[in-house]
């Protein structure tokens, strides 16, 4: 990575620290300025992180899709990306604070990673490449939200009970975060089939089997079936607030082990971010 | 006593059926697949691929599979197929073609691995064959195929171990690359799966006489592997280790038997003289490493994950 990508990279991740934090601070102290400010900081930052994926872009020749670094950098353009959607017209202004964190996760570990820039790789040339990754990223994007707006849940109705309100009360005070984690957990996991599916599909044709228990695959497919459970737990069942809170605050365990874990803690993985 | 039998049985069955069609079984089956899965995954970072795909075929993930496609069904047609939204239908509906499919491809998937060089024809000659699976239950014979290999086109990135390009030309103007398979017939299809050099080497006498000039496919990608190839006329094994990626320069040692004769770096064409004859790699072809595969559940399975998914869609877009 050049010198001026490096310092952007690393700019945009203390800035996203810095509005995590004040955020956080702002919500203690009660400082509707200061989270202000942190949303339209989000807004810089967000502007900064779209140049370095052009910026990276450009400088490999493909979409940045290759290898720890550059899905970092994509992944936390997608959770970004959908946290300014969910906390458009500061409906949930503290979602930042619950989702942005995976953001600085994954792109703090693809820094550890490998970042020089590498070509397309033959058997990546594909079609079926774009659609799978870009299907991943708005999983892994709806699940962080879902994931956030859990934390945030959970933090308002604590307290909420602490202020002496009824659990009705609180419920209907929330209704509108209970209904953000619903669904970003609905469209997390039809984007997740399709992944799942589209990825198949590209396994067929460069491996010749769609399926053959690769840990990612297997990862992705635990993932899955965990929202699933939560869907049917809340559609069926009736479960929501603080019981479908603490169900997505964990399910997000899944998804980050799929991504991050079994590349960190094996290289038994055939999959493309195991390149880097 | 008989009656008394009888009536327990009927009781039971009336019992059962609310239990299989219930929403805490389906939570309790999805946790319990789940929780397989993660015992599976742990596994799979321990065990090779092959051990992890023996563990995943264990009779418990069957039961557990048909207890889910019960408990779908039951569930479906306990609230009524005519009172379901036709999301729910649809994506509940195509678990079980998904299923239908994994079944097919269990009892009838065939995959055979073929090396053929450029310019050679592939007859099904056992000299071609690399490994074929094993049978299954519904896999009577293995595909009729017939091709030639035209051209093999490797690139590789710079001086690393990345084709940026692999690529194979067959007879009557059909190719294929390492993630774009031939489509051979229904859930039939060839792709090219890896590749290596077939040096055509020459043992000459004192004069220059051509003595022997034969091809040899051998496994010496990347660099740093070793193969041999063994004369047809005389006794001696060629070892041969290709010194860099485009095998323009091989370290060849010459045996008779357990005794060295000669040991050299040589580029292509030049002469490696040993007990008065001359051995040299006068041309370099490649081959390609070509995987049949034959997967009649491959088609119900995509029809499934495409009803799914469209099931998943419209359940989405008629709550928004």
């Amino acid at each position: 990575m050049s010198h001026g990508f490096a310092i952007l990279f690393w700019a945009v991740l203390v800035l996203y620290a810095l509005i995590v934090g004040l955020q956080i601070w702002a919500q203690v102290f009660s400082r509707p300025n200061a989270m202000r400010l942190a949303q339209r900081a989000l807004i810089a930052g967000f502007v900064a992180h779209t140049i370095l994926v052009g910026w990276r872009w450009i400088e490999t020749g493909h979409i940045p899709t290759i290898g720890n670094f550059e899905n970092a950098i994509a992944g936390g353009w997608f959770i970004v990306a959908m946290t300014l959607w969910a906390g458009r017209k500061n409906r949930s202004p503290l979602l930042t604070a619950g989702a942005l964190p995976f953001a600085l996760i994954i792109m703090g570990g693809g820094a550890m990673s490998d970042t020089a820039a590498r070509p397309m790789v033959a058997s990546l040339k594909s079609f079926w490449l774009y659609i799978h990754i870009f299907f991943a990223w708005l999983a892994y994007g709806a699940y962080t939200i879902a994931c956030g707006a859990g934390v945030v849940y959970l933090a308002k109705s604590r307290k909420h009970k602490a202020e002496g309100r009824s659990p009705e009360e609180i419920q209907t005070g929330l209704a509108e975060l209970d209904e953000l984690m619903f669904r970003s957990t609905a469209f997390g996991f039809i984007t997740d089939a399709v992944m799942i599916a589209a990825g198949s599909i590209w396994a067929k044709d460069l491996w010749g089997a769609y399926w053959s228990w690769d840990p990612v695959e297997t990862w992705s497919l635990i993932s899955w079936l965990i929202y699933g459970v939560a869907l049917h737990l809340r559609v069926t069942l009736g479960w929501r607030g603080r019981r479908l809170a603490w169900i997505l605050v964990f399910a997000i365990i899944g998804a980050l082990v799929s991504f991050w874990g079994v590349n960190f803690l094996s290289a038994g993985s055939s999959h493309v971010f195991n390149v880097g | 006593m008989l009656d008394n039998a009888l009536f327990r049985i009927r009781s039971a069955g009336v019992d059962v059926w609310p239990l299989l069609g219930s929403w805490q079984l389906s939570i309790v089956l999805m946790v319990t697949t789940a929780f397989w899965y993660v015992l599976l995954a742990v596994f799979a970072f321990l065990s090779p691929p092959h051990v992890v795909q023996s563990i995943a075929g264990l009779a418990m993930f069957w039961i557990l599979y048909a207890l889910l496609l019960v408990n779908t069904a039951v569930c479906l047609v306990v609230r009524g197929l005519k009172g379901l939204a036709i999301g729910t239908l649809l994506f509940h509906g195509s678990l079980f073609l998904v299923a239908a499919g994994f079944v097919l491809t269990v009892a009838s998937r065939y995959e055979a691995t073929y090396r053929v060089a450029e310019g050679e024809e592939f007859t099904g000659n056992e000299a071609q064959i690399v490994s074929t699976s094993a049978p299954r239950v519904l896999m009577t014979t293995a595909p009729s195929i017939r091709f030639k290999v035209e051209k093999i086109v490797p690139e590789l990135w710079r001086d690393q171990l990345l084709f940026t390009r692999l690529e194979a030309t067959l007879d009557g103007g059909r190719s294929t690359r390492i993630n774009r398979p031939l489509v051979l017939g229904m859930a039939t299809f060839l792709r090219l799966s890896g590749f290596g050099y077939t040096p055509r080497y020459e043992i000459l006498d004192a004069r220059g006489n051509l003595l022997e000039s034969e091809f040899a496919k051998l496994t010496i990608f990347p660099p740093g592997r070793r193969d041999f190839i063994a004369s047809a006329n005389f006794p001696f094994r060629f070892y041969v280790t290709a010194g860099d990626l485009s095998a323009t320069m091989f370290d060849v040692k010459i045996y008779r038997g357990r005794l060295l004769l000669a040991e050299r770096v040589v580029r292509r064409t030049e002469p490696l003289e040993f007990e008065g004859l001359v051995f040299r790699i006068a041309d370099m072809r490649y081959w390609g490493e070509f995987t049949l595969v034959r997967d009649a559940g491959a088609p119900l399975i995509l029809l499934g994950a495409i009803i799914g998914i469209a099931g998943l869609c419209l359940k989405l877009w008629r709550r928004a």
